[in-house]
């Protein structure tokens, strides 16, 4: 029974993951927080309904979705980034989150627009809603899809951020602005990347856990409280720490279902206050 | 009477395994002025972070006229009469050299919690005399981001004074200006100190001003003190011109 | 600093030191003239408009002292405000009290509250402290979401009213202009004062306020609560009168809203957020007028106002005096 609790956690860490890696991106190298990271995921699930349905909820329009979709709000994210954030970066801390707050408003009325107000249900892809045994318990496949993609992806910024010299870049950037761009580093060019970057991690988590969540109104501040959890955890910056704090956060999200099934989330919050006290930066966060 | 106005006792503290300070120990008589020197990263700064409560000690104590410091928040060590300034300019760059001075006057009279009385008006008078002890009258009315670099170091002391210290923690007060202007502002920190009997410690990397101003000197190297005593000890002495020197590789 | 500079930094904290001038005091004398005359020529919508636009400009003041104060962005201020309005109701409700008795219980949970979670918050500061007041917000609505029992959940508290005497709409409106009359005189008071100049100094250069003696953890601590404080007033305030209180209250979307009036009015100003309040609510009626989408039309208007004016009403007014003193010669 209990495999039920660790898989569930496992994919409630696989997500979270994917949207708390993203924001921690965009503030280690941006410096901006993005409240809203979660309409973005938002959105991405309501996209996944839109293209999945298009192909009458065949396996194919899934992955058309997931394919298509993260790289549509990358792409927004892109424009927002240089119509908007490019002028605010010397801005007080203020004025960098209300505009944010800003787009959190003209999603969420968007989504309403295009999409009405009733949630919406998106169809696990074909195929993959077929039970499997994972330490003898059933599970829908689509469960490991979730995890083995998170995985990758993690593998993929891992190396991007390591090995890459985008990455080397990114990390300078992320150490000190300024200092890289006398030495001749195009710091805007990298904001916007990182920023497209996070905004399609977001778009790949909503799209993944649209099947299991649906389209609904609400998630926009739903998941981004949980990112920020996560965030608080590993620390702000740290994309291995918002890795481990996922896996940390999810697992006591799936078994504190066990024990308060109304209000798992308390159990986070209580881990969130206890690693304030202790460790105010996060696990992983850089001292200030 | 104590016989210290600062004894600190085996202190060490590490930063990610390296000892910034290790094994230090330091005893100021009152009313000393004593000059800390060394190269850069020699621990300098941290030892006064620990001094003013700034950053936590790892091992070791520090007294306070006979009093157990260790553990006392840094806030309450301006109380007791620790003032401090700091080498990286730390004022209040919002405000006006008169309010930097009288922000220090409220937390010096334990005004800080007062939510009633309207703060304009409040110690106006000290405000006025701390402000012309460090030379700045006239500049009272202008904003403190606004005035000389010069003038904000002298603001810079003025804020510590007010807090009328016994005890005054100087790091690097002459840092960034203009050779002519250093004797000024020593003179200055002298006079008040004859005036007021304070003790001084103080960082600073001019060795004339060193060698001529103060009474007793200690030389930290790499986290430890290597050598303390009157200036003219240290002048000859052979382990601290290597230091400053370098090993004497090759440049015989 | 050159003059226009230099201008510009004193009209910038003009606003914040307060000086006591003529100018504030006429002004104020003015506006308290025009609210208490209000109800002898205005209909019944505009008093209601005005009771609400006074209880949200008190919640934003409370707001201010941290923000522009204390330099504290909390993103779940709301969390006081509905508890302040949740407990009065309960209070008043299931223990049969009449408001007078409810309404101190409700401000009294309300900054219990916030001490606890001022607790935590304050070791924390800006990106940090955002998303923690944020994450405590939504904590404070979804228990008051989900504890349908006792709050109503999405339908609401309802069945407490205000004692017979305040039942009328202008009663209830003298009433509200007598509390937050008090309430704005109070927080006018504790800025000027020596505290509300330690919270400045510690938004300024919060190292330097701890080497001169300030406890900056207290301090920051009793600014998070009294702004709590002030903000339960305001939701009790809006309880008795709407006779209900709805979950809406403690939504992030509320803590927002009020930090998009702080930008609306100009937070380095004391009456920034009383301005601010007055054009959210104006933007408010006029906007769904003709459209659902307010909030999409909002957003737009935080959009223009961060890029293009980011001191708000407060911004505009000192262009004007400039504009206006621009013909004067300097001495």
């Amino acid at each position: 029974m209990i495999q039920l609790q660790i898989v569930s956690g496992l994919v409630s860490a696989a997500i979270l993951f994917l949207v708390a890696s993203g924001l921690t991106l965009i503030f280690g190298v941006c410096h901006i927080l993005n409240l809203a990271h979660g309409a973005f995921f938002m959105l991405a699930g309501f996209l996944a309904f839109t293209i999945a349905s298009r192909f009458a909820d065949s396996a194919a329009g899934f992955w058309l979705a997931l394919a298509f979709a993260p790289l549509a709000l990358a792409a927004l994210g892109a424009l927002v980034e240089v119509a908007l954030f490019r002028r605010l970066y010397r801005a007080d801390i203020l004025l960098q989150v209300l505009p944010t707050i800003a787009i959190v408003y003209l999603i969420g009325d968007a989504v309403r627009f295009f999409w009405g107000l009733e949630p919406l249900r998106v169809r696990t892809p074909a195929g993959l809603d077929a039970p499997i045994a994972i330490f003898g318990a059933l599970f829908p496949a689509y469960y490991a899809v979730i995890i083995a993609v998170a995985a990758a992806v993690a593998g993929g910024i891992w190396w991007i951020v390591f090995r890459t010299d985008w990455g080397l870049l990114i990390r300078a950037i992320a150490q000190d602005r300024d200092m890289a761009a006398a030495l001749g580093a195009d710091v805007g060019r990298i904001f916007t990347s990182v920023f497209a970057l996070g905004i399609w991690l977001a778009g790949v988590g909503g799209v993944l856990s649209s099947p299991i969540g649906g389209a609904n109104l609400g998630t926009d501040m739903d998941i981004v409280v949980e990112a920020f959890a996560v965030v608080v955890v590993g620390g702000l910056g740290s994309v291995g720490g918002s890795a481990v704090a996922a896996i940390l956060i999810g697992m006591l999200k799936g078994f504190g279902i066990l024990v308060y099934p109304q209000f798992a989330l308390a159990f986070v919050f209580a881990l969130m206050a206890l690693i304030l006290v202790v460790r105010p930066t996060g696990l992983f966060g850089a001292k200030e | 009477m104590a016989r210290h106005a600062l004894e600190a006792r085996s202190l060490r503290r590490t930063f990610g395994g390296i000892a910034a300070v290790d094994d230090v120990q330091l005893a100021v008589p009152a009313g000393e002025f004593r000059a800390i020197i060394g190269p850069n990263g020699a621990g300098k700064t941290t030892l006064f972070n620990l001094l003013a409560g700034r950053i936590r000690v790892e091992r070791g104590q520090i007294f306070f006229a006979d009093r157990d410091i260790t553990r006392l928040p840094a806030h309450a060590r301006s109380r007791i009469g620790i003032g401090r300034t700091f080498q990286i300019n730390n004022v209040f760059p919002h405000a006006t050299v008169n309010e930097n001075v009288q922000l220090a006057l409220l937390a010096h009279h334990r005004r800080s919690w007062n939510m009633f009385s309207t703060a304009d008006a409040l110690f106006r008078e000290e405000t006025n005399e701390v402000v012309a002890m460090v030379g700045l009258d006239g500049q009272g009315e202008r904003f403190a981001s606004e005035i000389s670099y010069g003038d904000r170091r002298r603001l810079e002391l003025a804020i510590a004074l007010a807090c009328r210290p016994s005890l005054l923690l100087l790091d690097e007060p002459t840092c960034g200006m203009s050779v002519v202007e250093r004797p000024a502002l020593v003179e200055l920190i002298q006079r008040i100190r004859r005036q007021r009997g304070m003790t001084v410690i103080l960082i600073e990397h001019d060795m004339d001003l060193v060698f001529s101003a103060s009474e007793a000197i200690t030389v930290m190297h790499r986290g430890r003190v290597i050598a303390e005593g009157a200036p003219e000890a240290i002048a000859r002495n052979v382990q601290v011109q290597e230091v400053y020197m370098g090993e004497g590789h090759g440049y015989a | 600093m050159n003059d226009r500079a230099r201008d510009e930094e004193l009209d910038r904290r003009d606003g914040l030191r307060l000086t006591p001038r003529v100018r504030t005091i006429a002004l104020s004398l003015l506006c308290s003239a025009v609210l208490v005359a209000l109800p002898a020529f205005a209909g019944a919508p505009i008093i209601v408009g005005t009771t609400d636009t006074m209880t949200l400009a008190l919640f934003v003041l409370s707001l201010n002292l941290l923000v522009g104060y204390a330099g504290m962005i909390s993103m779940g201020h709301a969390a006081f405000l509905a508890t302040g309005g949740y407990v009065a109701g309960l209070v008043s409700k299931y223990l049969g009290v009449s408001m007078l008795v409810a309404m101190p219980a409700g401000v009294l949970a309300a900054t219990l509250l916030a001490l606890v979670i001022g607790f935590f918050s304050i070791r924390v500061t800006h990106a940090y402290f955002i998303m923690l007041t944020l994450a405590f917000g939504q904590l404070v609505y979804t228990i008051f979401w989900k504890w349908s029992s006792v709050t109503g959940g999405d339908d609401g508290l309802i069945g407490f009213a205000p004692p017979q005497l305040l039942e009328g709409n202008v009663a209830y409106y003298y009433f509200t202009l007598l509390v937050v009359g008090v309430c704005v005189f109070a927080l006018y008071r504790l800025c000027r004062s020596p505290f509300g100049r330690m919270l400045a100094a510690i938004r300024d250069n919060p190292d330097r306020a701890t080497s001169i003696g300030v406890n900056v953890r207290a301090m920051k601590l009793s600014a998070f609560v009294i702004a709590g404080l002030f903000a339960a007033v305001a939701g009790a305030l809006e309880a008795f009168f709407h006779r209900g209180m709805f979950v809406n209250s403690a939504h992030v979307i509320t803590s927002a809203d009020a930090l998009v009036i702080l930008l609306l009015g100009g937070r380095r100003w004391f009456a920034g957020p009383i301005a601010g309040a007055i054009l959210y609510k104006v933007l408010f009626i006029t906007i769904p007028h003709f459209t659902v989408y307010w909030l999409f039309y909002l957003g737009l208007v935080i959009l223009a106002v961060a890029l293009f004016m980011p001191e708000g009403v407060a911004g505009v007014g000192q262009l004007l005096k400039r504009r206006l003193a621009d013909g004067t010669p300097r001495a």
